[in-house]
């Protein structure tokens, strides 16, 4: 699969088991035990983005195109910085 | 149910005129819902998710979304909503809804004027050169040379940091920035910004889960609405005369940014 076909596969899979899960879990809120379930939903279906991008860096290195390998580590990386950052905030 | 229904129609929204849907749901959960603009912002980012990888997912599919650059303004982009994102959490709510009035204010501006540039000639030269194709347009194997690369994604850093303080995508944001300041045709730029509105909302929402910021029932019924609203819009969109509608939601977004200011003066 391309690096266009394996990040779009990615993002539609990822979103739709988190809106999936947050479903479950809105409708098992009404018995009181659904937050559980929709925290988890919530957090697969914001971690999708991030992802795909793993999924698109894996590509590109596959790829050995060097250049856009470095900008997506360091997106990647960004990212896992600002979630360090903002945990100890 | 309401504010799931009411997501459904900021979800459709947003597909028709190409919005993350924040611009919607923000004055929806303050004024409606009357929960506070850090609540707001929280939920309002991962519907914004749902709606932004959901549309994505099409264009990338379509090599529409121009991901590597995408990846490449996400860096700066990345670094604003971060600290958009910590530094909302130190804002007083009315500052935060005076801040989104200005954002909206620009959206109704914009909507009302629709700038766009059309991309027509390239040199096919340089290090930023990439080339898209639009059955829907007509267009095949076209190249287009980005300019502006660095002052771009300067600017990336400013719209990552208001979409992460006020919870709107920043789509409205981007795509002028791309299509206008950055010379990327508009329905690439449009694509790109879909493809970038995931990962900058991303970079604020994780900051508001940590927080603890989230509620769970408003953010669930906000995504799965908006994800619903979305695939509807973007199954009407080819039906509806957008650009007529355009014009009338200007003057909708104008009343809700004179609302907020009012909200935030705390005469509501």
């Amino acid at each position: 699969m391309s690096l266009n076909s394996e990040t779009a596969w990615i993002l539609k899979t990822e979103t739709s088991i988190g809106l999936c899960i947050m479903a479950v879990g809105l409708v098992a809120s009404i018995l009181g035990f659904g937050d559980l379930l929709m925290q988890v939903g919530i957090l697969v279906l914001i971690f999708a983005p991030v992802l795909g991008v793993i999924v698109s860096t894996k590509c590109l290195i596959q790829e050995k195109d060097r250049k856009w390998s470095c900008v997506a580590i360091a997106l990647i990386v960004i990212l896992v910085v600002g979630m360090v950052i903002s945990y100890f905030t | 149910m309401v504010l799931l229904l009411i997501a459904i129609g900021a979800g459709i929204i947003g597909a028709l005129f190409g919005l993350g849907g924040g611009i919607v749901f923000i004055p929806v959960l303050t004024i409606l819902f009357q929960q506070d603009a850090t609540t707001a912002a929280a939920a309002s980012l991962v519907g914004i998710v749902a709606t932004s990888t959901g549309s994505a997912t099409g264009y990338v599919k379509k090599g529409l979304s121009n991901i590597r650059l995408g990846m490449l303004m996400e860096i700066t982009t990345t670094i604003g909503a971060i600290t958009g994102a910590i530094i909302a959490g130190y804002l007083e709510n009315w500052i935060l809804l005076i801040i989104f009035s200005m954002v909206m204010l620009y959206s109704g501006f914009k909507m009302a004027i629709s700038p766009e540039k059309n991309i027509t000639e390239c040199d096919a030269k340089g290090d930023l050169v990439f080339r898209y194709s639009d059955a829907a347009s007509g267009v095949e194997d076209q190249p287009y040379a980005v300019k502006n690369c660095k002052s771009g994604m300067v600017l990336c850093t400013i719209a990552g940091a208001v979409s992460s303080m006020t919870g709107v995508g920043g789509g409205s944001i981007k795509v002028p920035l791309m299509n206008i300041h950055m010379n990327i045709p508009v329905k690439v730029a449009s694509a790109t910004s879909s493809y970038m509105i995931g990962i900058t909302a991303f970079s604020g929402a994780i900051i508001y889960f940590i927080q603890g910021a989230i509620s769970y029932q408003i953010a669930t019924a906000v995504a799965i609405g908006a994800y619903i609203g979305a695939v509807i819009g973007t199954r009407i969109s080819a039906k509806v005369n957008a650009k007529a509608i355009k014009r009338y939601m200007s003057v909708v977004f104008f009343f809700i940014a004179a609302t907020m200011l009012l909200k935030a003066g705390g005469y509501m």
